[in-house]
């Protein structure tokens, strides 16, 4: 994160979405972004909206019918169980899922149109310094295993989670808490947070 | 039997001479607790840390600790959980010390279910040590920093009518590191709402190294990141720099009285690192200036407390 020395921009996204958390924030940036903000496609965001909330509501939907739902536990064995239970009940219900079924060829180039403001130039090339981190300099705390680009596969375990920008999590819609983005490398996935899966991912999102 | 005897008179010379280095004001009714940060490993430095901690307690009866991220590397097994944390620091839980955890990279988001870890299932949350302690605590998750947690942020700050205001996270929007530095984007968007609603102290790891900032925009800055992981000779000359320790592992206690919020940072070994006092202004309950002094990156050097200005 060093060397990152100018204010980052944000992109003022000013939509609302459905399902309580998909609301896109608008309020509390830092300051006022360097760039002009980009524009969102309004009928691809709605399209986003309309696949995540599908998955939200059929990951929502095991998790309560399984008894899934996390609460604070002094056994560790009883979280992990918990995540290995949905996360194959959810594959055993997903099995023919492919990349693309949320992240559409339509949807993946608007996500790569609005991100790539936040990765050009002096500052973006600070960005991808940072994006790197987590998986390229920690050489004494082992090498992070490789990440499958492969829709149901488990996120590897004991690997760093790379820290997302603020500004390209500002740059994208904001997710509701069961998923989120994470950047590997040039690709970015949607990770369901709570079965520790990969739901989709687009490839090379970051140019 | 004299072997016994003399070993138990070296054992206890030890640790009364350790004990003995508390610098802290230990006053009764004050708010105290430990920063520990970058934790997990399960190794022996992490261990020494913890003995150091302990003993400490001993004198200094803190009843919480805050953790500062990375507090589980490489793994969330239960197996994980007892080496990394259960076992290093059995002593403080057997005594009934909580620990208040926030989220590191090397952190599966799932610890936030870990119960001893007191954080109620959320990746950010904020807690009061005591319902009448006038200090309040907002742990936050510096990994994703999106709106919606900035939003949270603001709201929890705004609605805190807490005199003393402490954040704590895992990475540190300034520092002196050669191998990460500071945080610029996440200091962007945190440091204005920091501002804003009078955040007095901030505790962050992520480096791994002790460094205290000088106050930035009102705000005290520590990293305590060397509670099991250090990078010797990673803190760069920096204008930022009030007191930094690259050469050792440590940890930090710190106590709340008044307006006064006493801090001594001890290396592994139980050294004293860096102790003083950040100051507030009873009316307007910002920070007026700290007190106190330390070791720069080179440990051979004691700093004077310059507070100097980014």
């Amino acid at each position: 994160m060093r060397h990152v020395s100018r204010f980052i921009g944000v992109v003022v996204l000013t939509f609302a979405v459905p399902l309580g958390g998909l609301a896109h924030a608008q309020s509390a940036k830092p300051k006022a972004p360097a760039d002009p903000p980009v524009a969102v496609d309004p009928i691809v965001l709605k399209d986003f909206q309309q696949r995540l909330e599908h998955y939200i509501k059929f990951q929502r939907g095991i998790e309560k019918d399984i008894g899934a739902k996390q609460k604070p536990v002094d056994d560790p064995q009883v979280i992990n169980r918990k995540q290995e239970t949905l996360a194959g009940t959810i594959r055993a219900n997903r099995r023919n899922a492919k990349q693309g079924d949320i992240f559409t060829p339509q949807i993946a180039n608007e996500f790569r149109r609005l991100l790539n403001p936040e990765v050009k130039g002096r500052r973006g090339a600070e960005i991808k310094e940072e994006l790197s981190e987590d998986f390229g300099e920690e050489a004494d705390e082992g090498k992070p295993k490789p990440v499958p680009m492969k829709v149901n596969a488990k996120y590897p375990e004991g690997n760093p989670l790379p820290t997302v920008p603020a500004n390209l999590l500002a740059a994208l819609p904001t997710l509701p808490p069961d998923v989120e983005y994470r950047i590997i490398g040039r690709n970015l996935i949607l990770r369901d947070v709570d079965a520790n899966i990969i739901v989709d991912f687009i490839p090379r999102a970051i140019r | 039997m004299r072997r016994c005897v003399v070993a138990l008179l070296v054992f206890l010379a030890g640790t009364i001479t350790t004990a003995q280095d508390l610098r802290l004001p230990n006053k009764s009714g004050s708010i105290k607790f430990a920063v520990i940060g970058d934790t997990g490993t399960g190794d022996k430095h992490q261990v020494a840390v913890a003995k150091q901690i302990a003993t400490y307690r001993s004198q200094f009866q803190f009843p919480f600790v805050i953790m500062v991220g990375d507090n589980i590397y490489g793994g969330s097994s239960a197996k994980d959980f007892e080496k990394k944390f259960e076992a290093p620091y059995k002593a403080l839980l057997d005594a009934g010390v909580k620990f208040y955890a926030a989220l590191g990279n090397h952190d599966d988001p799932k610890e936030r279910f870990y119960k001893p870890f007191n954080m109620n299932g959320e990746r950010f949350y904020s807690f009061k040590p005591a319902l009448n302690a006038n200090v309040r605590f907002f742990a936050l998750d510096s990994n994703y920093m999106d709106d919606k947690q900035v939003q949270w942020l603001d709201k929890e700050l705004a609605a805190s009518g807490s005199d003393w205001k402490i954040a704590f996270f895992h990475h540190p929007p300034y520092s002196s590191g050669g191998t990460h530095g500071s945080a610029t984007v996440l200091r962007d968007q945190l440091e204005p709402v920091f501002v804003k609603y009078g955040v007095n102290a901030v505790f962050t790891g992520h480096e791994h190294f002790y460094e205290r900032i000088a106050p930035q925009k009102g705000v005290a800055y520590f990293i305590s990141g060397s509670s099991a992981k250090l990078r010797e000779g990673d803190v760069e000359a920096s204008p930022l720099a009030a007191a930094a320790f690259d050469q050792g592992y440590a940890f930090m206690l710190v106590e709340i009285d008044g307006d006064n919020l006493s801090y001594q940072t001890i290396s592994d070994a139980g050294k004293t690192i860096d102790a003083g006092v950040v100051k507030k202004s009873a009316d307007t309950n910002r920070i007026v200036g700290t007190a106190g002094g330390g070791r720069r990156g080179n440990p051979g050097a004691i700093a004077t407390d310059k507070d100097k200005k980014n």
